[in-house]
């Protein structure tokens, strides 16, 4: 079973829980004896099981945990409740926490931010037994990163306590109300058993050093420029990741024997832990193949971690599909209820990213179909999947102005909810192909081969130059696929950017 | 095996034509100079026999009962003859008359789909017409008239007053205005008639459900076709919609009949408003979060209605395309009208009462 990456018991919309393969069984090679002398020999640690938080659950560059007071799937609670299961499978297994980080930034900065973020995960794990200590540490975070505003108002909003509540009674509410009661995990839980007052053993960060994907040379070089940082920060998602490592029943390590620094040290320690090529594993490029530890297994530097991790359902990506909710005149719709199927699943009812639609009189964050939210990365919805599907079915609709934070999601028996619906294309291929250039024509609303023609639309192509032609000067409007005209396709498309498209300045009333 | 990474797709709908407020525009917008030359073009040979002309899109709503044989309850209905009539017109087949003319639905709950896919198709007539000529949009949509917009929108618009208007393909000439008719009372078309605040009022919007025998939005519940025998019909067909017909075309007026109403302009965007006033309800039942919206089987709390909504759905209304081919159009197809074959949307569906009760 040595090629088997175990099993997946749970994903969540930010992380996923999953069981080790069966470890080889352990042989034990003694010599002969003449006296009374013994052989000494220790059990490998082998861990069974593994839990992972994604970066999608924290603030950007920040080990901020976020909260979202509307729907529990979108916050760490769905993950915690993944962990709860495990545990149920898994009693007695010890815990160790290891942060990650991308390869942006350098090593000392990195290494020290996945600490934090180990740090935040840990401190939430024990936070329903020890709630002193785990305040304690979120403090220590919150003091070196400069938690402020932003982060106290996500707090008060979630808990409902008002401004000004002091920082032990805000964290400790804050905690209290993302971990699920049943999760009763202590300090003794883990695998040093909390020997080291810093949580050696218990918790690290291991910075960049053990990335899942690393860009090919064409994507470095083209995601490197500073006009595509979203899209880079977003390809790199996988990297930033929290793993849980749950270890055989009774495992134990003296913290004087652990490999890994602190949390709160420096590289030092790692890099004693690098294979002889560790620096080559962990950064080289190929030219035009993206590198994945799935595929080969051999982009960790860390060979300590390498060799915990090597089959674990928990570093196998999951993919990460965001599509970009639009109405007819191409504006974004913030907060826009919707229904996605997955080929083969149930319907899934949710909401598009960004703030609701403002009650009349006040003046709008973020009016659904207006131009103020085209700046933002309003009006997205994610999905993860173990791999891309062809096509995914979404409807969805503009939200409706009476709907606040906390709305309920739409009904999914009730199709009479939808204003839109369309089959998104998400295998596309990376080309100017005919095929390809339909594909994306399609997602921007202009199919040319729709079931029922649509009025006034007339050809498709054509419809599309007319329309996006004020932002690309140089489309030709011929109706055929010229050059100028893929080429204003395929960035319209893969930036999910607004377009003002003819007509598109009716400020529509609903 | 996963790829990891992220990919990012849009999701843009197909484009929908938008409808706009006739109260809002110009006199010369060109939604409105369009419409006034594709009437001019469509009443060119005073055609009564070709399914695309000005009289035969008027017959499709009614014409003389002794011309639409068969229709049994026509004849017990008081009728006005056809104002156009001539010993020269060509009538379509007796097969063609009774097929698709006098097919408007009053008085239950077909009221509304009816006059929607009739709108639709009227609509792309006047779509393809104006496509044809120089400048002329491709996506033109028919406008409404929201007289319950301001206190001036209750007049009717000045566009549909004047009996002369500039000629915009000879500057400088004049040319008869075909949004005019002389069969209006006077006031209306002086400028001096405002539409009475009970005639214009949108209470009609609080009335649930869509269909039931006493009091509903839609109209009586029946379960075959019906020219205005069904029953009740719906509070909104009572008002504003019975009521401005009525305020228009007072006692002899186009508006005032059922063969002679879509033969003034006018009438096509109050239809087009009473479409949108469906639209502003069912938005507003959504937003108060009511279920019982348009009849739907899947849907609705009544049971044993679940066949008749079916009907509802399913029975097919006749007309015919753009190029005048025959063509079938059923409720289930006029729900959602921003997707094809609709695809328009309103440019105001907002509650006027904000969610109140």
């Amino acid at each position: 079973m040595a090629d088997d990456n175990g099993t997946i018991h749970g994903t969540s919309d930010g992380g996923v829980a999953g069981k080790h393969p069966e470890a080889d069984p352990f042989e034990f090679l003694v010599g002969p004896t003449t006296g009374d002398e013994f052989n000494t020999t220790q059990l490998r640690l082998v861990p069974v099981a593994c839990f992972r938080v994604d970066d999608v659950r924290f603030d950007f560059d920040s080990s901020f945990v976020t909260a979202d007071p509307a729907d529990e799937k979108k916050d760490i609670r769905a993950e915690l409740k993944l962990l709860v299961e495990l545990l149920k499978d898994h009693p007695q297994s010890p815990l160790s926490v290891f942060g990650h980080a991308d390869p942006v930034g350098s090593d000392d900065y990195n290494k020290l931010l996945s600490g934090r973020r180990a740090t935040v995960i840990y401190a939430l794990l024990i936070s329903t037994t020890d709630p002193d200590a785990a305040v304690k540490l979120w403090k220590t975070v919150a003091a070196t990163e400069n938690w402020g505003a932003p982060q106290r108002t996500t707090m008060q909003s979630f808990t409902g306590l008002p401004a000004g509540t002091a920082d032990n009674d805000l964290f400790k509410a804050y905690m209290q109300k993302l971990a699920p009661p049943e999760l009763k995990v202590s300090k003794q839980d883990f695998l040093a058993q909390g020997a080291d007052p810093n949580g050696k053993g218990d918790y690290q960060g291991c910075s960049e050093f053990n990335p899942v994907l690393i860009f090919s040379q064409k994507k470095n070089t083209e995601l490197s420029k500073s006009s595509n940082s979203v899209l880079r920060n977003d390809a790199n998602a996988p990297n930033r990741r929290v793993l849980v490592l749950l270890f055989q029943k009774g495992s134990k390590v003296d913290p004087a024997n652990w490999p890994c620094p602190r949390a709160t040290e420096g590289v030092a320690g790692c890099k004693k832990r690098f294979w002889s090529d560790g620096e080559a594993r962990r950064s080289n490029r190929l030219p035009d193949k993206d590198r994945k530890f799935d595929d080969t297994k051999d982009t960790f530097a860390c060979r300590f971690y390498h060799r915990l991790l090597t089959n674990s359902p928990c570093e196998t990506p999951l993919s990460t599909v965001k599509i970009r909710l639009f109405d007819p005149q191409a504006r974004p719709l913030p907060f826009a209820p919707c229904l996605l199927t997955e080929s083969g699943k149930k319907p899934q009812a949710m909401r598009a990213s960004g703030a609701p639609p403002s009650p009349a009189g006040i003046t709008p964050a973020s009016t659904p179909g207006s131009a103020a939210s085209n700046g933002k990365e309003d009006g997205v919805i994610t999905f993860r999947v173990q791999s891309f599907p062809a096509t995914v079915n979404v409807k969805w609709s503009r939200a409706k102005v009476t709907e606040v934070a906390g709305a309920a999601l739409p009904n999914p028996d009730d199709p009479d909810d939808f204003e839109y619906e369309l089959n998104v294309t998400i295998t596309i291929p990376d080309d100017d192909s005919e095929g390809a250039s339909k594909s994306r024509l399609k997602n921007l609303g202009y199919d040319t081969s729709p079931p029922k023609p649509i009025p006034g639309l007339g050809d498709a192509i054509t419809a599309f130059q007319r329309d996006y032609k004020t932002k690309f000067p140089d489309i030709v409007v011929d109706g055929t696929l010229n050059s100028p005209t893929t080429s204003a396709l395929k960035t319209s498309h893969d930036s999910t950017d607004p377009v003002v498209k003819a007509g598109g300045n009716i400020a529509m009333q609903r | 095996m996963a790829d990891g990474g992220v990919v990012r797709r849009p999701a843009v709908p197909p484009p929908v034509r938008v409808r706009r407020d006739v109260t809002k525009l110009a006199d010369n917008d060109p939604i409105i100079t369009f419409y006034e030359r594709a009437i001019e073009k469509m009443q060119e040979g005073d055609r009564l026999d070709l399914p695309t002309s000005w009289r035969y899109q008027a017959a499709i709503h009614d014409y003389p009962p002794e011309n639409v044989t068969g229709v049994n309850e026509r004849k017990n209905f008081p009728q006005r003859g056809d104002p156009n009539a001539k010993s020269s017109d060509i009538l379509p087949s007796t097969a063609d008359r009774r097929k698709f003319w006098g097919q408007c639905q009053h008085h239950c709950w077909f009221f509304l789909p009816w006059h929607r896919a009739y709108l639709h198709f009227f609509e792309k007539i006047i779509m393809k017409i104006v496509a044809a000529m120089p400048g002329g949009p491709t996506d033109w949509a028919l406008p409404y008239w929201n007289y319950s917009r301001t206190a001036d929108s209750a007049r009717l618009p000045s566009a549909f007053r004047n009996p002369t208007i500039p000629d915009v393909t000879r500057p400088g000439k004049t040319k008869n205005n075909h949004l005019f008719v002389s069969q209006r009372i006077a006031a209306a078309n002086n400028g001096s008639l405002f539409l009475s605040a009970a005639d214009i009022s949108v209470n009609c919007l609080k009335v649930t459900p869509f269909a039931n025998s006493g009091s509903s939005f839609g109209g009586a519940r029946i379960n075959h076709h019906s020219f205005i025998g069904g029953g009740p019909e719906g509070e909104l067909e009572n008002a504003p919609h019975d009521a401005v017909h009525g305020a228009i075309g007072g006692a002899s007026g186009f508006m005032g009949g059922f063969v002679t109403a879509p033969l003034d302009p006018i009438f096509w965007l109050h239809h087009c408003n009473i479409d949108r006033l469906w639209e502003v309800w069912v938005q507003r039942q959504k937003q108060r979060g009511v279920l019982n919206r348009n009849p739907n089987p899947l849907t609705d709390p009544l049971a044993a209605d679940k066949t008749s909504d079916q009907q509802w759905l399913d029975l097919p209304f006749d007309f015919h395309d753009a190029d005048g081919n025959p063509v079938t159009m059923a409720s289930k197809e006029v729900m959602n009208t921003r997707i094809a074959p609709l695809s328009y949307e309103y440019e105001d569906t907002d509650d006027p009462f904000k969610g109140a009760a």
